[in-house]
């Protein structure tokens, strides 16, 4: 008997890394922006909207500044933007993981958690701005693989449901010249991925998948009316973190892509798939046990193969608290 | 379910087996990173927005079910920062007597710039009706460059009688 159990761990344990090492590789796949906030000291780092540590609640406050340097054609022919647009957005991310009184078995309780992600984003362009509210997102996880014998190998491993929310116009219900009020992609979508965390020696490792789909949705502004067909996208990434006490320094690459949306009524179109990838930097410093601050460089003109996309570079700061179990 | 996962942590890993696949799954990432290196190809410079090519009055360049023709020029070119202005002219061709006679649209006319990759329009465009026949629209920009469509619409409410579609590349 005991031996059944152990070849059905082993085999358990071997689909979960063959389905990650599959996951790994698919090129086009790419993971939601999250900026990676460091903890030091053998702590790993967190994804603002989800906690990978051990860490009963956190909260995430970030500044960033998108600047819009190139346009992709589906051509792939790239377009430098000669107009001056910024995109600053601030967002508040929170996570908590459910405690006993939530849940009746008290062995699963902390394995799940529950977080959101609450943007507000200014757009502004020549001498035009304006703000208002993006796309708010909730989250549920579930923590499937955990850590708690310290294996050397075997990573961490967090299954999330994410559900966004449409709060941020979309750029086809746009009213204003520049499209400045078009804040989101304007579509409910619910979304699956995973997230899979080392921590070895000094280094961090992470690699996260997800995959989308999104609901048509009637629209309506002055100049047209009908319905909007979206469909599946997906998101995939991976990156690296070195500790040096309280500091970490960290990089990353992720992959976006979205399929065509599909546009019917006055104005009709099949559209085109979107693609394009994020590379980052980061340094992150951990001033007390439970706070830490990142700074964070991304830049998408320098990797991928993007197409029917705007490219741009930015910073992001970002101050998150924790709570520890 | 959960008893074959607590079973899982207390068994010994196969750990070589373990890192193998760790190294094997790193390496990948690596090789990932090195091939992803962007290659931009910039489109030429000197294909800015097109004029209309032809404003010899009497030139149909589109035509409407109805058989009305229409024949646009612009007045100032749309940029990356400022609006452009479009005259279009509505006529029909008398080939008898070998001119043109202008004549207005049954239903007031919207234009609706489109860019079918992305899905989406652009600014709301403005349009003054100057005499009979002759059309101008104000506030035509463009809000990233690529492949548009200037789409001359009828619309009666929402209902699209009759339309015009023109490429032009921004």
């Amino acid at each position: 008997m005991k031996s059944k159990i152990k070849s059905s761990s082993h085999l358990i344990f071997k689909f979960y890394w063959i389905i990650s090492w599959l996951l790994v590789q698919f090129l086009f796949i790419a993971t939601p922006q999250k900026s990676f906030a460091a903890s030091c000291c053998g702590g790993g780092f967190a994804a603002p909207s989800l906690i990978v540590g051990d860490d009963q609640a956190q909260i995430t406050n970030s500044i960033s500044y998108n600047h819009i340097i190139d346009d992709v054609g589906t051509d792939s022919l790239w377009h430098k933007r000669k107009s001056n647009e910024i995109n600053a957005t601030i967002k508040i991310e929170a996570a908590h993981i459910l405690s006993g009184k939530y849940l009746s078995n008290r062995f699963l309780s902390d394995r799940w958690q529950l977080g959101f992600s609450l943007p507000i984003i200014s757009r502004s362009r020549a001498d035009q701005t304006s703000s208002g509210l993006g796309d708010v997102a909730g989250t549920i996880g579930y923590e499937y693989l955990p850590d708690w014998d310290y294996n050397p190998w075997r990573p961490r491993g967090l299954g999330f449901l994410i559900l966004t929310l449409p709060t941020g116009r979309s750029v086809n219900e746009s009213e204003t010249a520049y499209q400045l009020d078009s804040r989101g992609r304007g579509f409910l979508a619910l979304g699956a991925g995973t997230i899979l965390t080392k921590i070895i020696n000094k280094w961090d490792v992470f690699s996260s998948i997800e995959v989308h789909n999104s609901f048509k949705k009637k629209y309506s502004n002055s100049q047209s009316s009908g319905t909007l067909n979206p469909g599946f996208g997906t998101n995939f990434g991976f990156g690296v973190g070195y500790n040096l006490d309280v500091v970490r320094l960290g990089s990353g690459i992720s992959w976006s892509y979205e399929d065509a949306v599909d546009v019917t009524g006055t104005s009709s179109s099949s559209g085109s798939a979107q693609r394009f990838a994020t590379a980052s930097i980061s340094a992150s410093y951990l001033f007390e046990h439970e706070w830490a601050t990142t700074i964070n460089y991304t830049d998408q003109t320098i990797v991928g193969s993007p197409t029917n996309t705007s490219l741009s570079r930015g910073v992001n700061i970002l101050v998150q608290k924790r709570w520890l179990r | 379910m959960a008893a074959l996962f607590q079973e899982t942590l207390k068994n010994d890993y196969p750990q070589k087996e373990s890192k193998i696949m760790f190294t094997q799954t790193f390496l990948g990432a690596c090789l990932l990173t090195l091939i992803s290196c962007a290659d931009p190809q910039y489109a030429n410079l000197s294909n800015n927005p097109q004029k209309n090519q032809d404003d010899k009055i009497g030139t149909c360049v589109a035509k409407f079910s109805s058989g009305i023709c229409l024949n646009y020029t612009w007045e100032k070119l749309p940029t990356e920062n400022d609006f452009g202005i479009l005259n279009f002219k509505t006529f029909i061709k008398n080939s008898a007597a070998n001119n043109i006679e202008l004549i207005d649209l049954p239903i007031e006319p919207s234009i609706v710039l489109w860019m079918p990759s992305m899905g989406h329009g652009s600014s709301p465009v403005t349009i003054e009706h100057i005499e009979t026949g002759i059309y101008r629209a104000t506030k035509v920009f463009f809000i990233m460059s690529g492949s548009w469509q200037i789409r001359f619409q009828l619309k009666d409410r929402n209902e699209i009688k009759d339309q015009i579609i023109i490429p032009f590349n921004f």
